[in-house]
């Protein structure tokens, strides 16, 4: 009988123990990782939160490689080298509602939207200085105006879904499809609190984060296209009058990591070459991890052949430009060049001895192009390059720069006046002198419709090529123009600066016939993504089963 | 020749302990002088070992030696003994004056005398009154399969087993009853496993040689006694346990061979050439170089079959098992050691398994423990994912290399895929996990009838998966210098992940009889608890490829890693009745508690009912029915409540995210901390999903027991079902957070009637036949959805590929939803018409049917076809015995499912399949073969979205063929066996299908239900085994 006690006894204790607190037993924290209720609760929070922001704009298809390529190839000065499936299909116009990079930047910018909606929800309670509050405040309007523009100049002729609160239930996350109007009005709110919230400058420390004069040039760009002259002269002006710019001696220091921040820049999105300690170097970044890098894999993938893939290739139209671009001989800057320094910023050909990594451009594996020539712009060319086994490049991606601003300006002005002034005139010839070109007179323009062409198919291509959100593919598209640029190209035949075949022209004439041929209307802008309408109730309505 | 007499010192406890079986209660005080032997044989004649015999009404009793002998004293002429085996119908012989009795004994073939393990207890099937599928040792280890998941498909009727991949050590999916949740992460569609008696968080991986039976709760009457684990049914899984008796040794083992039969039609050399270039005019004119051939056109002698190149012939399989059992009453064991190891059919895949088991029953007085442990190591060497991707995408004009080298020769900017092959090829991942499963049963018996018990076990399990990426180099034969399609520096990483469950569970047990009523009470209290840890390791540049261990890394390694914490209480009441075993009731209720929830729906009460009628029992019945035609006729009816809460823990407690970085500063940045919710918030309300479930069966058995039927009809709807949804991408979380949430969704409906039957003969003696079959219906719809007309869906080959399926009111669920095609544009009509809502239709592409008419072609267009779930699947077992030869076949065929073709689908996209040969071109009109385009200027044709890629999936599979030969009695004395066996079998001989791809036991999860993502093909094995006793 005593056994039994104790064994009673013993078992009545351990199921005592096990069962007095299950409301404790059955309540676990999650170890891993921070809830959102013990952030935004002070002024490092808040700043972590807009950094976190920013960092969108790195993703791989906004402001990254595979976005840089595909925008690049849409318009008409580069063609893909045929190695990734994808770039030809931007390339020829036959992308669809399923095409990787359709889907995935439209992820990306609302990943942007969804961080800057954060911040503008809790900041505004976070216990911290005032003034540090309104700046972070007015980066998270910049930004947030700044991705819902890409958005709107890229997507569904600009209507799209306009998500500017935090969700706080799951059955606030559908979103129907707004008037690219409604978009609008947010946008030009949020640019207008920006321009009051955003210092006009940063010390060395925080350069890269967004300024006065980000928010008042973007204002500009958008007013440009959307043929609003009047304003977009109005911002564009504030921005080149307010003397916190000014154009860079070389262009070159645009498209490199020296000459990042520069006072040309007004806006650009860093990347950085450096690898996170203790994790393996790979030739892309990886974002938001704790391993490897914030860096950018165009330099990795546009280097010429012998460097690179070179999956976006410089057109023969563009060496054109460059190379045919008559120098000014009485500017100081083309003693003893034969090109001009904005074509050596930008690309090369195997006959001008150019540097290029730690050889000369005539290393480059030049079978792979058409037309001789390789980019040099964003390609770590200049570096010996300790990094070339992995070819990150850390080079920061400028999203406007001054000269940008003045071309914009130039464009507004006269289509403002209806003439060429003066001024519009200047303003193209500041960029024309920092080249290092001829400048242009006013009698070289009988009409106001004639500037404006030279700056859409000369100046604008000549310094703006691959760079931006994609500007040359948007002014084609803003000033419909696209069926006449594939045409040009389509007709027309380019040089083959390759010195074993100088003066051959060399195109592929039926490729360029393909592109035209596939080109259609609703081409000038991307489907809403397959997956966003099969997850979307407020978008998706299926047909009914009729097996 | 061994007469194995119990020694007296035992004896006192045997007889108490056979006496309270039998249910005497008396003991006999006569005493008399009478000595009586025997053999006892069984209906082939061989001799039974371990048979009881006990003399009626007392505590005398013995048991046979290993020649079926026995003696047994102390008898009168009016003694009655009593001859029992399990499985044999009881004897009784009156001894009168015979000094040698020797007894035949028969099979018994009534299975209602079998014990069905029930959860929380065993109960006779002819007192089961839930849906309740049993399956014993025997069985399994004839079928010999790999795993014991493998051995129940088409065994048990509403037990679907479905294999989805040929990789060794992969193991099937199983589904009861069809899919109750349509939770497709993780196991939350797998039955709940429960191994002798303790909960199993995941699939367990035990040997098929360890089981003693395995029992399967498909009705939530029997299912919810484990509450909110239950919805999906529950596998109950008692290994070996010992046996009274003298030493038994047994040993087994196997041998195989597998060989890939099945393939892909794949374009040859010259095929490829032509293809290739007609391919490139399609898409944008002229041809694209290929550097492969244009720069060394010698390679167009080459004619590789890639698959070929990565596949093994006659990948050996084995399988070793010791068995001892042996004890007395009061304290016996089982101790089993198993080692299986496969060969993979691909390279570079392998797994081993080794176990020991060791089980051990001890009593005393009204103390009764039974403990077991297990040991188990599974390591296993996995094939990288992509290397069959790869091997379908190479053209066959590249020549192999030896990727066995650290030194590959291959141009700068050469052939393109070359580098990803030979990562493919070398890469590596291993696998290994170590286990441990201890658990220890009490129970005591307070006074007569009452009884407590505890269960407590647990099992510590250490995971470890490491990835080798060694360094190799590609040298440029010119330039003698390596190429950018080198992977210079290797990588290593190793993950770790520890976990440790434990259950323990405390009961109070009543079991009664007044006159005929009999009833039996079980309270029960269950904690649970779930933790897991992983460590994640990674480090790069080694000296070596062989030395890669952390130490060795030239970089800092760096470590991530992460925690869980799942915890789970429950409460159980309940009644079993049973009157004059005529009337039976089983009533239960249980209340869950889980952490995974928030604090407001943490706890779920389930309830449950089931009856059971034994019309064979009434005097009109019989009056009505001859016993020999139906011996018995049972007829149950359930209801129940079961739960699913399997969702990860803390998806309802948002976070945020840190290392969302950004870099700030000219020239040498510098880091700036990115912290931010990058998940959307889960469901604050997320609660159990409930499934209610009616069940109605019959029980049937004719002519004396020779045929059997059992008949279940059913009807599940679970509610509140648990879904992760896609979230769209203009939340914000696609990119780098969460692309799905956690929701109650909605509310499906299962139906269905399963059929399970035997049919057992003896023809002379010589002939034994024994059938059995299993038929299986089941109809699946979604009845409701949270929202109005939501769509859901899902499915996809790969995650950037279009979605095939959907979830949708009125549908069964995963039902395919595709835009329909309607063979190729070959006229100026059809392709006016294609332009209408493709402006860049061509000729040669595939003429989709803009189904909504609305002018745009777009996933509106999509219509119903059917789903991914058979409508039926049959099973049927034949065993025919003559003489000393066994000989079994296993059938099994399933109608009305449909199919994804991946593979197809996959060698299309990579322009390889032989299909491209006759595809259209204007020289080749009527071809129903669309174009191919390369080049870049894609058409839609190669979207998964349409019609064009689905199959019929119905099929006939001869699972089984087995031919025995077991050595006759004589032989096998003279070697000194009790049994020995030799068989040689073939897994997966045939199988008749027109499905084109490579397996039409698709299976998968909810929505990738019948989407073929083909990974690792199925191989058909041949064997040769051996099963010695001694």
């Amino acid at each position: 009988m005593k056994n039994v006690k104790v064994i009673l006894t013993g078992l009545a204790v351990l199921a005592m123990c096990f069962s007095c607190s299950e409301e404790d037993f059955l309540t676990v924290d999650n170890p891993n990782e921070t809830t959102t209720n013990q952030f935004w609760q002070n002024s490092s929070h808040a700043k972590s939160a807009i950094m976190a922001t920013y960092s969108a704009l790195q993703s791989p298809n906004m402001m990254g490689e595979l976005g840089m390529s595909r925008r690049t190839l849409m318009a008409d000065l580069a063609y893909p080298r045929g190695y990734r499936r994808a770039d030809d299909l931007f390339q020829l116009y036959s992308w669809n509602s399923n095409t990787e990079t359709v889907t995935q930047m439209w992820n990306e910018l609302y990943t942007g939207i969804f961080r800057a909606n954060q911040v503008l929800a809790y900041v505004p309670d976070v216990p911290m200085e005032e003034e540090d509050k309104n700046i972070i405040l007015g980066e998270a309007h910049f930004l947030r105006a700044l991705f819902y523009f890409w958005l709107t100049i890229s997507y569904n002729e600009g209507d799209v879904p306009h998500i500017t609160e935090v969700p706080t239930s799951p059955d606030e996350i559908y979103n129907e499809i707004t008037s690219r109007e409604v978009v609008y009005d947010t946008i030009y709110s949020d640019l207008s609190k920006a321009r009051i919230l955003l210092p006009e400058t940063w010390d060395n420390q925080n350069l890269g984060r967004a300024t006065w004069g980000s928010a008042a040039a973007l204002q500009g760009k958008i007013h440009l296209y959307e043929e609003d002259w009047g304003m977009a002269v109005t911002y564009l002006d504030s921005v080149i009058n307010s003397g916190l710019y000014s154009l860079i001696d070389d262009p070159a220091n645009n498209f490199n990591v020296v000459g990042e921040h520069n006072m040309e820049s007004i806006f650009e999105v860093g990347f950085s070459a450096a690898v996170r300690e203790g994790t393996t170097p790979r030739w892309y970044g990886q974002f938001d991890t704790p391993i490897g890098s914030e860096a950018t894999a165009r330099a990795a993938q546009w280097a010429a052949v012998g460097f690179g893939p070179s999956i976006v290739q410089p057109h023969g139209l563009l060496g054109e430009l460059l190379r045919l671009d008559t120098l000014d001989p009485a500017n100081q800057i083309n003693r003893d060049r034969s090109f001009s320094i904005r074509y050596e910023a930008s690309i090369g050909a195997r006959i001008d001895s150019l540097p290029f990594f730690d050889g000369y451009m005539m290393d480059a594996g030049w079978h792979r192009n058409d037309f001789g020539l390789a980019w040099r712009k964003y390609i770590n060319h200049n570096l010996e390059s300790e990094d070339t086994e992995n070819y990150r490049s850390g080079i920061n991606e400028r999203v406007i720069r001054l000269a940008d601003v003045y071309l914009m300006a130039a464009e507004a002005i006269v289509e403002n006046n209806g003439a060429v002034t003066p001024l519009a005139l200047e303003y193209l010839n500041k960029i024309r002198r920092r080249a290092g070109v001829v400048e242009k007179e006013l009698s070289d323009f009988p009409t106001a419709q004639s500037f404006i062409d030279y700056l859409i198919w000369y100046e604008r291509p000549r310094e703006l090529v691959a760079e931006g959100f994609g500007i040359r593919w948007h002014d084609l598209r803003r000033r419909g123009l696209i069926e006449e640029a594939l045409r040009r190209i389509a007709e027309n035949e380019y040089l083959n600066w390759n010195n074993d075949r100088r003066g051959i022209k060399s195109t592929n004439q039926e490729w360029e016939q393909r592109r035209l041929d596939n080109f259609t209307a609703d081409r000038r802008y991307w489907p809403i993504p397959s997956s966003e309408l099969t997850s979307n109730p407020f978008l998706n309505n299926s047909n009914e089963g009729n097996n | 020749m061994t007469k194995l007499l119990i020694p007296s010192w035992h004896k006192l406890q045997t007889r108490t302990l056979i006496s309270m079986t039998i249910g005497f209660f008396c003991i006999s005080g006569v005493l008399a002088q009478t000595n009586v032997t025997g053999m006892v044989t069984d209906s082939n004649g061989l001799p039974m070992p371990g048979v009881t015999i006990i003399e009626k009404g007392t505590s005398n009793g013995v048991i046979t030696g290993m020649e079926g002998n026995y003696s047994i004293g102390g008898l009168g002429e009016e003694s009655v003994l009593v001859f029992r085996y399990v499985g044999f119908v009881l004897q009784e012989i009156v001894v009168g004056d015979q000094r040698q009795i020797n007894v035949q004994l028969e099979i018994d073939s009534q299975a209602l005398d079998e014990v069905v393990v029930v959860g929380y207890g065993t109960q006779e099937r002819r007192e089961v009154t839930g849906a309740v599928a049993s399956m014993d040792g025997e069985n399994i280890r004839r079928l010999s399969t790999s795993n014991f998941q493998e051995s129940m498909q088409g065994q048990m009727a509403g037990v679907n087993v479905s294999s989805t991949s040929g990789a060794p050590g992969s193991m099937p999916t199983v589904t009861i009853r069809g899919m109750g949740s349509i939770l497709s992460t993780g196991e939350a569609n797998s039955p709940l496993y429960v191994v002798d008696g303790i909960p199993y968080q995941g699939t367990p991986d035990i040997s098929p040689n360890e089981i003693e039976s395995i029992d399967v709760l498909k009705d939530a009457a029997s299912a919810s006694i484990y509450g909110t684990r239950g919805s999906n049914g529950v596998i109950l899984i008692t290994t070996k346990q010992g046996r009274v008796g003298e030493l038994q040794v047994e040993f087994t083992s196997y041998y195989a061979v597998q060989n890939l039969s099945e393939s892909m039609p794949l374009m040859n050399t010259q095929e490829q050439i032509y293809n290739n270039r007609l391919a490139a005019l399609n898409g944008g004119g002229t041809y694209v170089y290929d550097y492969t051939l244009d720069k060394h056109n010698v390679n167009v002698l080459n004619n590789t079959d890639w698959i070929g190149e990565f596949t093994r012939d006659w990948a050996p399989l084995q399988n070793y098992n010791l068995s001892l059992s042996g004890g007395r009453e009061d304290l016996n064991f089982n101790l089993n050691a198993n080692h299986f190891r496969q060969v993979g059919s691909i390279i570079n895949s392998n797994f081993n398994r080794t176990s020991v088991r060791a089980t051990t029953t001890f009593k005393k007085n009204k103390f009764h423990t039974t403990a077991s442990l297990n040991l188990q190591q599974r390591q296993s060497e996995d094939v990288t994912r992509n290397l069959f991707d790869m091997a379908l995408r190479m053209d066959p004009f590249r020549g192999v290399e030896d990727f066995g080298a650290d030194e590959l020769i291959g141009e700068e900017g050469g052939v393109r895929d070359m580098d990803e092959l030979a990562r493919a090829v070398k890469n590596t991942r291993n696998m290994e996990v170590n286990s441990l499963f201890a658990a220890i049963k009490m129970q005591y018996e307070i006074a007569p009838g009452l009884s407590i018990g505890a269960n407590i076990g647990g099992n510590f399990d250490y995971n470890s998966r490491e990835i080798f990426k060694p360094t190799f180099i590609f040298t440029d034969p010119v330039t003698g210098e390596a190429t950018t399609n080198s992977n210079r520096i290797a990588e290593y990483e190793r993950r770790v992940q520890d976990r440790f469950r434990y259950t323990a569970e405390f009961s109070t047990n009543y079991n009664r009889q007044i006159g005929d009523h009999e009833f039996s009470i079980l309270a029960l209290y269950s904690m649970e608890q779930f933790k897991q840890s992983v460590v994640d390791g990674s480090a790069s540049g080694f000296l070596s490829n062989e030395s890669m261990v952390f130490s060795n890394a030239t970089g800092t390694p760096l470590l991530l890693g992460d925690k869980e914490d799942l915890r789970i209480t429950g409460m159980l009441g309940r009644v079993q009745y049973d009157f004059k075993n005529k009337y039976l009731l089983s009533a239960s209720i249980r209340r869950d508690g889980s952490s995974v929830f928030p604090e407001e729906n943490r706890y779920g009460i389930f309830p449950s009912v089931s009856v059971g009628y034994n019309l064979h029992e009434e005097n009109f019945f019989r009056d009505l029915v001859s016993e020999n035609f139906l011996r018995s006729f049972k007829i149950r009816y359930g209801y129940g409540q079961t739960g699913n809460s399997r969702i990860s823990s803390y998806v309802y407690i948002p976070t945020v995210r840190a290392n969302v970085d950004y870099v700030l500063g000219p020239g040498d940045q510098h880091l700036e901390n990115g912290v931010i919710t990058t998940d959307i918030f889960n469901e604050q309300d997320l609660k159990w999903e409930t499934s209610i479930q009616h069940n109605l069966g019959f029980d049937m058995e004719f002519f004396r027991g020779k045929f059997g039927l059992t008949v279940d009809l059913y009807e599940r709807q679970s509610m509140d079902l648990l879904f992760p949804l896609d979230i769209p991408g203009s939340v914000g979380t696609s990119f780098s957070g969460n692309s799905s949430i956690i929701k109650n969704i909605g509310d499906i409906q299962n139906k269905g009637i399963e059929i399970g039957s035997f049919f057992r003969t003896q023809l002379g003696q010589d002939w034994d036949i024994r059938l059995s079959g299993t038929f299986t219906k089941n109809k699946n719809e979604v009845l409701k959805m949270g929202a109005e007309d939501q769509i859901i869906y899902g499915g996809r080959y790969t995650s950037s590929d279009d979605p095939v399926t959907v979830i949708r009111e009125g549908y069964p669920i995963g039902s395919f939803f595709v835009i329909p095609s309607n063979g190729v544009i070959n006229t100026r009509e059809e392709l006016l018409l294609a332009r209408t809502y493709n402006s860049s239709a061509q000729y040669g592409d595939l003429m989709y049917q803009d189904s909504n008419g609305d002018g745009t072609l777009d996933d509106n267009d999509r219509v119903f076809y059917d789903d991914g779930s058979p409508d039926w699947e049959a099973g049927l077992n034949i065993n025919i015995g003559y003489k000393n030869f066994d000989f079994m076949t296993v059938l099994y065929g399933v109608q009305g499912t449909m199919i994804f073709n991946g593979a197809k689908f996959q060698a299309y996209g990579y322009a390889r399949h032989k299909d491209y040969v006759n595809m259209w071109s204007p020289q080749n009109p009527n071809s129903e073969v669309f174009a191919v385009r390369r080049g870049g200027s894609a058409s839609l044709n190669e979207r998964s979205w349409s019609d064009y890629w689905l199959e019929d999936g119905d099929y006939l599979r001869i699972r089984n063929i087995t031919l025995g030969y077991t050595l006759p009695k004589n032989i096998q004395n003279r070697l000194g066996f009790m049994d020995l066996r030799v068989y040689v079998s073939s897994i997966n001989p045939f199988t008749f299908t027109e499905y084109t791809g490579y397996n039409p036991d698709v299976g998968g999860g909810i929505l990738n239900r019948g989407v073929d993502d083909i990974r690792y093909p199925m191989a058909d094995e041949y064997r040769f085994g051996v099963q010695m006793k001694f």
